[in-house]
């Protein structure tokens, strides 16, 4: 969905969403979220031994060893990074770490250093991605008003529905 | 200055702290502090962005539930503590998040009620 307006602005906006300078500090946060993510995944299938961990003990391996991270076929800080490269690709924005962030005191009685970076960076990128979410939102409610398709107006832009 | 964001990041953290440093991590009252605080953390940063401004009113809810547990459950008397000074700050610092300096056309308001 492409907003229109003046200077790319959608209508009743101040400000445009949808410039690189918006656009870039999410992309920063998510590589930086892929590096992490990535170094756990390393360790998660063995191809490191140990995982750094400053302040909470064996409170890293514990995590990362416990049922909960392994309940899918392949390793959940995997898919954390597989997300981050989503999000550094398209500057879309990648789903938060809340609930495993809780679990890791609540169920496993234990914190991984790493793995609340991760989540910090996860929550960091939501507030800036929200602006173009909210615009595009816009754009598709208005299609819907003026009876125009949403769907092509999803994937095409509101110029071409 | 945004003293709803401020406390209420920095009354998450110190909830997800608090059972390990006050000695009460065995308690129901730690499993509580630590689901309730990184949700307020999480909700308060979020906040700070001016197109989320309006987040920061899901902590108040939020924290209620900190002094609704020692009802359901026993708590140490540090935890309660604790659940009080969070709550009373949360909720005193909400309206207090700043106002939204953009224009955002009809807002998030308007993807409910129309353009």
């Amino acid at each position: 969905v492409a907003p229109t307006g003046t200077d790319g602005a959608p209508p009743g906006w101040d400000t445009n969403p949808s410039t690189w300078r918006q656009r870039l500090p999410i992309v920063a946060l998510a590589l930086v979220g892929f590096a992490i993510a990535g170094y756990l995944t390393l360790y998660q299938i063995d191809v490191i031994d140990t995982v750094w961990e400053p302040f909470f003990g064996d409170g890293s391996e514990t995590v990362l060893n416990s049922s909960v991270s392994h309940v899918l076929p392949v390793p959940d800080a995997a898919l954390g990074a597989l997300g981050y490269l989503a999000d550094a690709v398209t500057g879309a924005i990648g789903g938060a770490s809340l609930l495993l962030v809780v679990l890791q005191p609540v169920a496993f009685d234990s914190f991984c250093t790493l793995c609340l970076a991760s989540a910090v960076i996860s929550v960091l990128m939501i507030g800036p991605a929200m602006d173009e979410v909210l615009a595009s939102l816009q754009v598709l409610r208005r299609a819907r008003e003026e009876r125009r398709s949403v769907w092509t107006t999803f994937w095409r832009g509101a110029e071409a529905a | 200055m945004k003293p709803a964001q401020v406390v209420g990041t920095l009354v998450g953290l110190a909830l997800m702290a608090a059972p390990a440093v006050l000695g009460y991590a065995d308690a129901l009252a730690a499993d509580v502090h630590r689901t309730v605080g990184p949700l307020v953390a999480s909700f308060a940063v979020m906040a700070f962005w001016p197109v989320l401004r309006d987040l920061r009113w899901v902590n108040p809810p939020l924290v209620a539930a900190l002094v609704v547990a020692p009802l359901v459950g026993g708590h140490p008397a540090a935890a309660t503590v604790v659940a009080a000074i969070a709550t009373l700050a949360v909720v005193a610092t909400s309206p207090f998040g700043g106002p939204d300096p953009h224009q955002r056309g009809t807002g998030w308001r308007g993807l409910v009620n129309g353009p």
